[in-house]
């Protein structure tokens, strides 16, 4: 059932318009006219309303119908075309209100553009209630410098094909708004090491080893605040996990006016799904402070630890990521660029071609070198 | 009659006196093998040394010689019984063939030294720096249990071998570890091609998840501690010696050695 999309048109010419990182701004495609994230907010609360009531008001009507031809059209043919069955629930159906076209989206989608006209286009009721982020970090760089960057990204990589970027459809990067929670939390530990210092004493025909044992207790407490953990199933961890950190200073508090120009999920794996990642990760913090306070030996083993770690707060966020997925030969690399810092990180495909022939060629090079100064 | 008689008596006296091997200068050698001044042997082992060492030097063309005397210091002027050895090897034209080819073992018994040394071409390849040593193993321990007849026994025994696997080709030396070094070069090719293949690996796949939330942490406190002693061990291992590169390595005079104390 086509439900009410918003697009956030330009007050001055209607132009679509799109939220700018370097200005801060949302700006129009058309007539290059600037508004304030507040303004355009104002500006559509309102128009939130009205439409909110005409939805209302159409779904009394639809079902008024509905009810109508159940009574009168037992003879009527069903419509052609099958039911969606169980894509149903995997699938949303919009209508574009610029142009009228049928969006179909994925069940997570927040924010997208319509692929006829363009505009950019949010779907409200993703991001609304209590759906509705605590926090957005909005978009720093833009897409030219995604890019650039991912162009750098490429050179100096000694195993890429010379083919890859050659087919590399680079200028489909696109800026996406990935849901994260943010995960504060206080963690205990308690952990007992085996320690050792050895000294060797050599003679003319002896080797003394002397190894002193030792048995180390270290005992913390810490707390931590707002470990990302990112609330996507399409989003690989390993990517978003590589892109951190962000600079929270930047967190504000969430509008879907920083939304346009980019696209936006909401979340499909929950607050207490995403929760035992962030307890994973301050329990393995605990253990590397505790053993960050033990100096002086030689080798240092963990015998047993005990970690107590809590979350005390989640927050939501949007987070702003450049992404690219890109098909090569049949297997699949995406590209992840944090779109605040600018750290990019990807899987890049490997030659091994290049990998044998450098590997067989320092072989060679090292061994004859070795060979000809000491053999 | 009574100026005759003393004549006679005093021809004995010197008669006797030059008999007596302990003051016997060098020259004085009662046979071209073994010569034990030093009076370590009776008549009859001296007899089966010298026939013993004989029967070796003629079969192997290499000569090999026994020379023991009290004290060396108090017949020459050598610095050392290293240096006494070559003196005697080249005085008494010891060796064989145009070459001289030979090895000589010398004992002093004052201050318990010895010397073996080796000469001539084929003496010096027979008688590597090596197989010197590893020979010397063979009657030392004899020498130091005063049980001379087995230790010059001993050898004569491991001469002749030593001379038998030099006439073969293969002298007594260091193994040929120069093809392990060659692997051992081949393994730090390998080793530093995988770092450095492996790095270039890793900046293809820089994707990783994070295990630890460092970055997140503030406020650590450390609550307790406590480091405590439990015991000490101790191990030991003995370190072998590499035999080196092997060969004999030749002084100016043209002799190999090795000397010390029994």
């Amino acid at each position: 059932m086509p439900t009410q999309v918003t697009n956030y048109q330009c007050p001055s010419c209607t132009g679509p318009l799109h939220f700018s990182g370097e200005t801060g701004k949302l700006e129009c495609d058309y007539c290059g006219s600037s508004f304030e994230v507040a303004e355009i907010e104002a500006l559509y609360a309102e128009r939130s309303e009205e439409a909110s009531e005409q939805a209302a008001a159409d779904a009394i009507e639809a079902e008024a119908a509905e009810d109508f031809e159940e009574d009168t059209d037992d003879e009527i043919e069903a419509q052609p075309g099958s039911d969606w069955g169980a894509d149903a629930e995997k699938v949303r159906a919009y209508n574009c209100p610029s142009c009228g076209a049928e969006l179909i989206c994925d069940a997570s989608t927040a924010a997208t553009s319509c692929p006829y006209c363009g505009n950019p286009s949010i779907i409200p009721g993703q991001l609304g209630g209590a759906l509705k982020p605590d926090y957005v970090i909005p978009f720093k760089l833009d897409k030219a410098a995604a890019v650039a960057a991912l162009k750098k990204f490429y050179k100096g990589k000694h195993l890429l094909p010379n083919t890859f970027t050659k087919t590399n459809q680079i200028e489909k990067i696109q800026g996406v708004y990935v849901p994260f929670w943010l995960f504060d939390g206080s963690a205990d530990a308690d952990a007992v090491f085996r320690c050792k210092r050895v000294t060797v004493v050599r003679s003319d025909d002896q080797e003394i080893t002397t190894t002193q044992h030792y048995e180390v207790c270290r005992g913390g407490t810490a707390e931590f605040q707002r470990i990302p953990v990112d609330g996507s199933k399409k989003m690989p961890d390993g990517h978003m996990d590589a892109i951190e950190p962000f600079d929270y200073a930047e967190l504000t508090e969430f509008s879907t006016a920083y939304l346009p120009g980019y696209l936006a999920d909401r979340y499909d794996v929950s607050a207490k799904q995403s929760a035992e990642r962030a307890r994973r990760r301050m329990e393995q913090s605990m253990m590397d402070e505790l053993r960050g306070t033990i100096t002086g030996y030689d080798s240092v083993q963990v015998e047993s630890k005990a970690i107590k770690a809590r979350q005390s707060k989640a927050y939501y966020a949007l987070l702003p990521v450049w992404m690219l997925y890109t098909e090569w030969k049949g297997n699949r690399y995406l590209f992840a660029m944090n779109g605040q810092t600018g750290k990019l990180v990807g899987d890049l495909p490997v030659s091994w071609k290049k990998f044998w022939g450098y590997f067989l060629a320092i072989v060679a090079g090292v061994s004859a070198l070795l060979i000809q100064l000491f053999g | 009659m009574k100026q005759k008689a003393e004549g006679v008596l005093l021809a004995i006296v010197i008669t006797v006196f030059c008999a007596i091997p302990v003051l016997a200068a060098p020259e004085d050698i009662q046979s071209p093998y073994v010569v034990d001044n030093a009076g370590l042997l009776t008549k009859q082992q001296t007899q089966s040394l010298e026939q013993e060492a004989q029967r070796i030097s003629e079969q192997y063309q290499c000569g090999v010689y026994i020379f023991t005397v009290v004290d060396f210091e108090t017949v020459s002027e050598a610095d050392d019984i290293y240096d006494f050895a070559k003196e005697i090897y080249l005085r008494h034209e010891l060796g064989w063939g145009e070459e001289k080819d030979g090895t000589l073992l010398v004992l002093s018994m004052e201050e318990r030294d010895f010397s073996h040394i080796a000469y001539g071409d084929f003496g010096s390849y027979a008688f590597t720096d090596y197989g010197k040593k590893k020979l010397d193993d063979e009657f030392l321990d004899d020498f130091r249990n005063n049980d001379w007849y087995t230790g010059f026994s001993d050898y004569l025994s491991t001469s002749a071998e030593y001379l038998a696997c030099a006439r073969e080709g293969k002298p007594i030396d260091v193994e040929d570890e120069s093809w392990k070094m060659n692997l051992i070069f081949i393994g730090i090719g390998v080793f530093i091609a995988l770092i450095v293949v492996g790095i270039f690996y890793l900046q293809m796949k820089t994707a990783q998840e994070k295990n630890s939330a460092s970055g997140y942490l503030s406020d650590f406190k450390l609550t307790g501690q406590s480091d405590r002693y439990l015991r000490t061990t101790v191990s030991r291992r003995t370190i072998q010696s590499s035999g080196g590169k092997g060969g004999t390595t030749v002084d100016q005079d043209g002799f190999s050695g090795n000397s010390g104390k029994f």
